[in-house]
């Protein structure tokens, strides 16, 4: 079984090497294109979750998580991209003929996180008038898709929303591949959702700890491993630069705090555990990032070297993730008891 | 020992406060992150209305702070027209302070510091560009990068081997460099990811004849006037700095003020506030202490050096726990752009890798001082 996943991961680093990486600064400027969510459909990377009798691969967790981190060490742009369409059926599957169109690359499906901005007080407002869904959901990313899970404002009932709405991008801080969009509904063509694995949308991200910590985890060896390569090649004062203790030892140290991370949020089996790994691969990715782009200097300030869009990618998704309040809760019970740090 | 700004200072900052709040609005702050476009009509207007006062060191430090405070990229873009002048003024002949100060003073030139090249940024004795004096004049080869004012600049102090010594910061000088000089280019540098309304670019010299009256100074002391500058210069980064800290702890409390004020954000968050605003106090005291021994003509380049360092890594800590408490509305505001200008400021003109050594190396004990 772990020669099998080892065999995924070097598909998968082959696939990144030869459809993502040579692309990663136009993805970030112009977006994921077409022929490049076809490819990943055709992978099966946009249905990995769905099950096999669904039409989908029905790969367990962490074979998902290794794709999540191998596309992230290239674009977490794309990385998002196939966790948000996962998301989309773990949340509701519509049916076969969806799921085909998605992974054929002819739909592009999307859902909106609003409800977990809990500090925000510009979530927007959505609701049922006359039998239609109206109104609107700010800073949804990915908002410019097809087909969109979305849940009322309250965030008590979920929404599929077939037409009906549109997406006004506005330029935003990282995962420039996706658009962020305020999104306006004014539409008929939606259906409630009944059956569903979770109660809201909130409660589906909690519970993808491990896969958003794979996304995380993948863009920080990503930028590191760009720096530790760098390290090795750039001089300065006559010697490489991974020849200097500080710098050496900041690489290092930061390595080993992605691998402890990683190998611990494959074994990750209660919702503790995931809510550790999601914590931990977050606290440390902004800090992988900032250090990788430390150690280029000017270079890494630089878009061409691809590493200050990790540092923009590593804090935008810090945000788009949501604060760790719910996580925080589960970590409390687990730590305390009971609630903690109430007051 | 005084922590008051003098009455001329207070009045000063009132001014570039003013300054910085009616034209560094955040439409326009936008418009030249977004097109990376330099703001010569701000800087026109700052020049008009005597903002920045060059005669006064300390009008230069709390100008550089608060222009940033609104806005890093047109605050910087204020200064940059003057980035260099101090290796003129300190080690130039009067007739080289007459033909390119004078005009860059009057307004009616920029100049521009090229000492960073393609393969020696922190390492400033490793530059391979070359100066070789051929009757009167100086035949110069090389390539600059991220040279500030790259493409605005009118002429450049900049760093040149003249010789090979034993001691590689041996045979260094420093030479002012015209654009319009023949074999001299410069290539826009596009996707910086913060102060992108400043403008950078590489630099090519192809046997640019540079006539002797430009060396600056002594031929093989060029090393030692740069790093001069940057005692000098470090104090003016630690300024911006401070300014960006500050700025985004602003947008900060009104974020929280528009959810109900400090006090009701929560414990956690109101330490966060705290760690912030202790940690700007501390670099501004750092600030003006090393500022304080510049302008008195006593330098203490590990404090310099301690400021620059502590500055700028203020900046980029409070831009990351200014994001958090913003969420998902900092995204696509203002926060984002202060974010992504804070890093550089660990890396211009001395990483804080170098501040680091420079601060370690000069460090006495009580009895050497």
């Amino acid at each position: 079984m772990m020669e099998e996943y080892e065999i995924l991961r070097t598909t998968v680093r082959e696939f990144v090497d030869k459809n993502i990486e040579n692309i990663a600064l136009n993805i970030e400027k112009d977006g994921i294109k077409d022929d490049l969510i076809a490819k990943l459909g055709s992978q099966g990377f946009l249905t990995a979750r769905v099950p096999v009798e669904s039409g989908g691969s029905g790969l367990d967790d962490r074979a998902y998580m290794i794709i999540l981190e191998e596309i992230a060490r290239s674009s977490p742009s794309v990385a998002m991209k196939v966790f948000i369409t996962n998301m989309f059926f773990d949340l509701y599957n519509p049916g076969n003929d969806t799921v085909n169109a998605v992974a054929s690359g002819k739909m592009n499906v999307s859902v909106a996180f609003p409800e977990i901005y809990k500090e925000s007080k510009e979530t927007g407002d959505l609701r049922i008038e006359n039998g239609k869904l109206r109104g609107i959901k700010r800073n949804v990313i990915n908002g410019n898709c097809g087909m969109m899970i979305v849940s009322s404002s309250d965030g008590k009932n979920l929404y599929l929303v077939r037409s009906g709405f549109t997406a006004k991008g506005k330029s935003h801080l990282g995962i420039r591949g996706l658009d962020f969009s305020d999104v306006e509904f004014d539409t008929g063509d939606y259906e409630a959702i009944q059956n569903r694995n979770y109660g809201n949308v909130t409660s589906a991200i909690t519970s993808s700890g491990k896969f958003i910590s794979a996304i995380f985890t993948g863009l920080s060896e990503g930028t590191v491993d760009k720096a530790i390569e760098y390290s090795k090649v750039r001089f300065a004062f006559d010697h490489p630069l991974m020849d200097y203790g500080p710098i050496a030892s900041s690489l290092s140290f930061m390595k080993m705090e992605i691998d402890m991370i990683r190998s611990f949020s494959y074994s990750a089996s209660d919702s503790y555990e995931t809510a550790l790994s999601k914590i931990k691969a977050k606290a440390v990715s902004v800090d992988a990032a900032r250090l990788a782009l430390q150690v280029h200097g000017g270079y890494g300030y630089i878009e061409d070297f691809g590493i200050e869009k990790f540092y923009r990618d590593a804090m935008a998704l810090s945000i788009i993730f949501g604060n760790d309040d719910n996580e925080n809760t589960i970590v409390s019970e687990h730590i305390f008891g009971g609630k903690s740090g109430s007051v | 020992m005084d922590f008051e700004l003098s009455p001329d200072l207070v009045e000063i900052k009132k001014k570039v406060d003013d300054f910085a709040k009616r034209e560094f609005t955040e439409d326009v702050a936008y418009h030249y992150d977004h097109d990376e476009k330099y703001p010569e009509e701000i800087f026109r207007k700052s020049f008009n209305e005597h903002i920045v006062d060059y005669s006064n060191p300390w009008s230069i430090l709390i100008a550089t702070q608060e222009l940033c405070r609104y806005d890093a990229g047109l605050g910087i873009s204020m200064l940059l027209p003057y980035f260099g002048n101090e290796v003129i003024a300190l080690f130039g002949n009067e007739k080289q302070k007459e033909k390119y100060l004078n005009r860059v003073f009057n307004g009616t030139a920029k100049m521009g510091f090229a000492v960073t090249e393609p393969g020696g940024g922190s390492d400033v004795a490793n530059i391979k560009t070359t100066a070789v004096k051929k009757g009167d004049h100086y035949v110069l080869n090389g390539s600059k990068m991220f040279i500030t004012n790259g493409d605005v600049a009118d002429f450049f102090v900049l760093l040149a081997r003249t010789s090979e010594e034993k001691k590689k910061h041996h045979g260094m000088s420093v030479f002012i460099v015209e654009r319009s000089m023949p074999g001299f280019k410069s290539n826009k540098i596009r996707g910086k990811l913060g102060v992108r309304a400043t403008d950078t670019a590489e630099l090519i010299l192809e046997n640019v004849e540079v006539p002797e009256e430009n060396l600056v100074g002594e031929p093989g002391k060029g090393f030692y006037y740069i790093m001069t500058f940057f005692d000098i210069s470090r104090a003016y980064v630690a300024a911006q700095a401070l300014g960006i800290s500050q700025g985004i702890l602003d947008r900060t409390l009104k974020i929280l003020e528009k959810r109900g004020g400090v006090t009701s954000a929560g414990e956690s968050t109101q330490f966060e506030i705290a760690d912030m605003a202790t940690r700007i106090e501390a670099a501004k005291l750092l600030t003006y202490e090393a500022a304080s021994h510049i302008f008195s003509f006593n330098p203490d380049p590990a404090v310099t050096s301690m400021a620059k360092a502590y500055a700028a890594e203020t900046a980029v800590y409070v831009s990351q726990k200014a994001m958090n408490v913003a969420g998902i509305d900092g995204l696509d505001s203002g926060m984002e752009r202060f974010f992504r200008d804070a890093k550089i400021m660990e890396i211009w003109e001395g990483t804080s890798e170098i501040e680091r050594l420079v601060i370690a190396r000069m460090l006495k004990t009580g009895d050497d001082q």
